[in-house]
């Protein structure tokens, strides 16, 4: 199992992103949630600011009611 | 799991103890030990800072103490000298009568064993459990806890009126509310009363009865709440729970995921700090409240679906929803129950809709500590007729003073743009119907920047002095309790987590400095519409609590001369919508016609059970 | 009989674990009963420090183990026949149990000297009993009849200085044990061949008690004089002794320290390489109380460095076999690294010290 599974709800993201506005700030926010593979994502927050939109993401990974996996398998061993 | 910051009363064996900082920014910890020992009676010794290893261990040596204490910043290079100074310790006889301890940042007790020490403190060992070692009590149990009994919010409060004026207008406008309710009933009374019935006979064994008055139940029922007791079809976005996720929440409370908690949050114990939860789901709901309860929440609040307030009837089973607020049903409210601890107040709301009284019986059944009514609120503000909401309050204050449930009365009303001295004068209205009928009510002003806030310029400079100047009228009017919310800081909160947490800590701080009994908070999410609130987002707002009550400690907070202005204006216009009530000589009408808060405050009477109170 | 052997590190991450799986293994498969403990804490999943992996301690059906309860409580091993020691650790109290079959377990002992000895008394009289060190930390080897010392790269990546290192621990090590503290009889009486004796209590490691030992050496005029030392012994302060001697004491001095444990932990033990030398020229004789045997230094490529970037810990690795060839060329002392070479040098020592101590 993944560790994300281990998340009890949402995962958020806060960072910087430099763009030229609001709206290309939570396009690209929302992309990088989809490069992330979070599937279920939005925009909780986005400000423009100097060079760009400080922005916090989230990507949910158990909704209310879903079926939760955090306690099920051990997730995998990281190597290092 | 003990939180002894209370030493045990007798004095302890005096004991002799040498500190010594092996790193030179570092002994303020040390220095605070000090003071906690020397209060304790023992013989201590603080060696100064710029002493080598060798030099520590002599002149402990020639001391001959029972501890040595060292402190020290733990990193790669640094754990190596403490492991030297161990050996040091031990090659020269030092150890033979003397335990040696470390404490410092990244020091766990797994650290201070490799180490070799006999013990270890990490930064958030209180300097009491260093205290407690030295004493021979045991070191591992002073941990941490929350605390193991529950506060009675209204202990103390005689309710009467301090304002004879207008304690004179709500005595004269609640007795006739009591007197109009008198004769008059609801199918939400009806299956209150069946509801107790049936869960009675069900608890007896009489499945057999139980089943007849299930059967009534359901023909007082409406929606799809009817239907699913006609056809067992289930309520749109509702699934039962699985017998593994029930086990889930047990599990929850057995596995050891009780009992860790952060110490940094040990400030709120001191404090009634509630939060609300009610994700839809349970078990998710479980794990909302142990974590939410570890990072220090006093209390939680039950929170269920809009639709289980417009919909006449309960749900029986324990029940999973996919939307905001957790399905109302006695299984449901036993799961949850089984996630709190000893010492947590548990608030199930009952106060807005067709299935208020009902909702009392279910808070008492399940066991909870608190309820919530307001007849004002929820005709005005949450859809309910007025006179169904009359009569189901009245039934439902005199339910809750029977099971002896303390409940708020809610001014939520405020939000619509009800002015604060409608939304008061409601409340005390029904605070003292609730008195009346020998309940315990709570005030709950609203701490917000509310619509007639922000249009009358009251929060233009600061959000003190309007929720400050509340405060001090409802105390001026009535001895009292109040707990503000819910939850405090009301369109203030942006999506800003930073903002949001900031806003309700202080709204937060605010009321407890200012003698509130308890309060609501809500999570960093609160501005957030977008999904389901999350764990972090919880724990953000009860993070920036804590910090905000230690910041201000017992330092207080001084509203600006303004404050008195607005209380004063407050109080007045409190005053008229009272005299204007009276005048009217029936509470119920006042609400229809907008005495308590019009079309133009932006409230409406609720259509939600109209025509459905009957006389007996 | 019963027989301790110590695996102690010159630093943390220099391999002991590693070395005391295949001890245990080793000593196991002879069919030896083996009691152990750690004078530390050792086979957490990851190091307490650098949270980096680290070898967990798999201990063979029947093994003898004292540790913390709430480890034995915690440990997948089911124990047998549990005592407690009276001894209280930082984890808790020290309990021995007996493996009723192989499996993982956290070791977390006793932490002095004294504490070791109390639980010791818990070991049967036939049994070999292991030590398990923590960082570089060598005072409770005291009581090991013989030792193994792990090194590596996590001390220093300098081979040279580490094969310098191994060279005069090894020098240390076997340094000619005096009869006198080992007979257990107390200095100052009669001192045998020896004319005077000085007794220094406490150990040399201040600075100013060896000049002050020097005085007295002086001041106590022509003729050979044993000083015993019981404590640690400083390199740099025992040389003061030698510089006031310097010039001034011609007759011959026997220093001798208790264990030559206790001249390796106060000070730079590469200091010892001079001063001992010096007293020598000066026709002086360094001996010891009594002695642990250095079986062999198991040597260590891995490094732990932190990457300021990431403000991690990363594994890295120096080239094995060059970095072991650099050490063993340059010191007398048996080396190897048992994963680049195997375990059998390891256990030619393991075999050579278990024939000795049977005959």
């Amino acid at each position: 199992m993944s560790v994300r599974d281990r998340i009890l709800d949402g995962c958020d993201l806060e960072t910087f992103i430099v763009c030229g506005g609001v709206e290309e700030g939570k396009r690209l926010g929302l992309r990088l949630m989809a490069e992330l593979g979070f599937q279920d994502a939005d925009v909780v927050f986005c400000e423009k600011g100097g060079p760009g939109v400080r922005i916090r993401l989230r990507g949910y990974v158990y909704r209310p009611s879903a079926e939760y996996r955090w306690d099920k398998e051990e997730p995998e061993d990281h190597e290092v | 799991m003990k939180c002894k910051s209370d030493f045990p009363n007798s004095r302890p064996e005096r004991k002799k103890i040498v500190l010594a900082p092996l790193d030179p920014v570092h002994d303020v910890g040390l220095k605070l030990i000090r003071r906690k020992l020397v209060e304790r009676g023992h013989e201590v010794t603080l060696l100064p800072p710029d002493l080598s290893p060798e030099e520590v261990v002599a002149r402990a040596k020639a001391l001959e103490p029972d501890f040595l204490m060292v402190s020290r910043a733990i990193s790669y290079g640094t754990s190596e000298l403490l492991a030297k100074f161990v050996d040091l310790c031990d090659a020269s006889g030092l150890r033979e009568r003397t335990k040696i301890a470390a404490g410092g940042l990244s020091m766990r007790p797994e650290m201070a064993q490799e180490l070799g020490f006999d013990a270890g403190f990490g930064p958030d060992t209180p300097p009491e459990a260093a205290v407690a070692y030295v004493e021979g009590r045991e070191a591992q149990a002073v941990e941490c806890e929350r605390p193991m009994s529950k506060v009675d919010l209204t202990a103390g409060f005689s309710y009467e009126f301090r304002d004879k004026e207008i304690g004179d207008l709500c005595l004269r406008i609640a007795r006739q509310l009591v007197n109009w309710a008198q004769d008059k009933t609801s199918p939400g009374v009806e299956r209150a009363r069946l509801r107790l019935d049936m869960e009675e006979a069900r608890a007896a064994g009489d499945e057999k009865a139980a089943s007849e008055i299930r059967e009534k139940y359901a023909g007082l029922c409406g929606g799809e709440v009817e239907r699913w007791y006609r056809t067992g079809e289930p309520v749109a976005h509702t699934r039962l729970l699985s017998d593994r996720e029930i086990e889930e929440i047990s599990r929850l409370k057995e596995g050891g995921h009780s009992g860790d908690y952060p110490r940094s949050q040990d400030i709120l114990a001191r404090y009634n700090v509630f939060i609300q939860y009610g994700t839809g789901c349970p078990v998710m709901d479980a794990y909302h409240i142990n974590l939410s309860l570890a990072f220090g929440a006093r209390g939680v609040i039950h929170f269920d679906p809009s639709w289980g307030a417009r919909t006449e009837g309960l749900l029986e089973g324990a029940w999973s929803h996919q939307h905001d607020g957790t399905v109302l049903t006695l299984d449901n409210l036993r799961l949850i129950k089984n996630a709190l601890l000893p010492g947590t107040m548990w608030q199930v709301r009952a106060h807005r809709g067709l299935n208020t009284p009902e909702t009392v019986i279910l808070a008492h059944l399940a066991g909870a500590d608190l309820t919530k009514i307001n007849i004002v609120y929820g005709s005005l503000g949450a859809g309910t007729d007025p006179a169904r909401l009359a009569v189901d309050g009245i039934e439902s204050m005199r339910l809750a003073a029977r099971f002896g449930l303390p409940y708020d009365v809610v001014t939520n009303e405020e939000l619509c743009g009800v002015p604060a001295k409608k939304a008061f004068a409601g409340m005390l209205i029904v605070a003292t119907a609730g008195v009346l009928l020998g309940g315990r009510p709570i005030l709950q002003p609203l701490f917000a920047n509310s619509p007639e806030a922000i249009i009358a310029g009251l929060t233009e400079d600061n959000f003190i002095d309007f929720n400050a100047a509340k405060m001090e009228v409802l105390r001026e009017i009535i001895d009292a309790p109040i707990w503000p919310g819910a939850p405090v800081g009301f369109l203030t909160q942006s999506q800003d987590r930073c903002q949001s947490s900031t806003m309700t800590a202080l709204h937060a701080a605010l009321a407890l400095k200012i003698g509130a009994q308890a309060v609501t908070i809500a999570s960093s999410d609160e501005a957030y519409a977008g999904g389901p609130i999350t764990a972090p987002a919880r724990v953000d707002t009860l993070k920036t609590t804590a910090a905000a009550l230690r910041f201000f400690g017992s330092a207080g907070i001084s509203p600006s001369r303004k404050a008195k202005d607005i209380a004063q204006e407050l109080r007045q216009g409190i005053l008229d919508v009272l005299k204007a009530v009276a005048e009217r000589g029936d509470f119920v009408a006042s609400l229809y016609e907008g005495l308590l808060g019009d079309k133009e405050d932006g409230a409406y009477p609720g259509r939600a059970g109209r025509d459905t109170v009957k006389v007996k | 009989m019963m027989r301790v052997l110590g695996i102690a590190g010159t630093a943390k991450n220099t391999g002991k674990t590693t070395t005391l799986l295949e001890v245990l293994g080793y000593l196991s498969s002879l069919g030896r009963r083996v009691f152990v403990t750690s004078i530390g804490y050792d086979g957490e999943d990851f190091d307490n420090i650098t949270g980096l992996p680290k070898p967990r301690v798999f201990i063979p059906e029947g093994t003898l183990v004292a540790t913390a309860l709430p480890l034995i409580q915690a440990s997948s091993v089911k124990f047998t026949d549990l005592q407690d020691t009276g001894v209280r650790c930082a984890l808790g109290r020290v309990f021995v149990g007996r493996a009723s079959a192989g499996g993982k377990v956290v070791l977390a002992g006793p932490t002095s000297t004294r504490d070791l000895l109390s639980v010791m008394k818990f070991a049967p009289k036939m049994c070999t009993v292991l030590l398990d060190g923590a960082f570089s930390r060598l005072s409770p080897m005291v009581v090991a009849g013989a030792l193994i010392l792990a090194t590596g790269a996590a001390r220093s990546p300098d081979s040279h200085r580490l094969a310098r290192e191994v060279e005069i621990i090894g020098k240390i090590m076997s340094l000619p044990v005096h009869g006198f503290f080992a007979s257990g009889s107390s200095p100052g009486g009669d001192p045998g061949s020896a004319g005077r004796t000085i007794n220094v209590e406490g150990g040399l490691f201040l600075k100013g008690q060896g000049k002050e030992l020097g005085w007295r050496l002086i001041a106590d005029g022509p003729g050979q004089t044993v000083v015993y030392v019981r404590g640690i012994v400083n390199p740099a302060v025992f040389d003061e002794t030698l510089s006031e001697l310097e010039g001034y004491r011609r007759d011959p001095v026997v220093f001798v320290i208790s264990h030559p444990i206790l001249m390796l932990l106060s000070g730079d033990v590469l200091a010892w390489e001079d001063v001992l030398c010096r007293a020598e020229e000066m026709g002086f004789v360094v001996a010891v109380g009594s002695s642990s045997e250095l079986l062999g230094v198991t040597i260590n490529p891995y490094r732990p460095s932190y990457e300021s970037a990431t403000g991690r810990f990363v594994a890295t690795y120096l080239p094995p076999r060059t970095f072991l060839d650099d050490i063993r060329n340059l010191t007398s002392v048996p080396c190897t690294d048992i994963i680049l070479e195997g375990p059998e040098k390891l256990r030619s020592w393991l075999h050579r010290y278990v024939e000795k101590q049977n005959s």
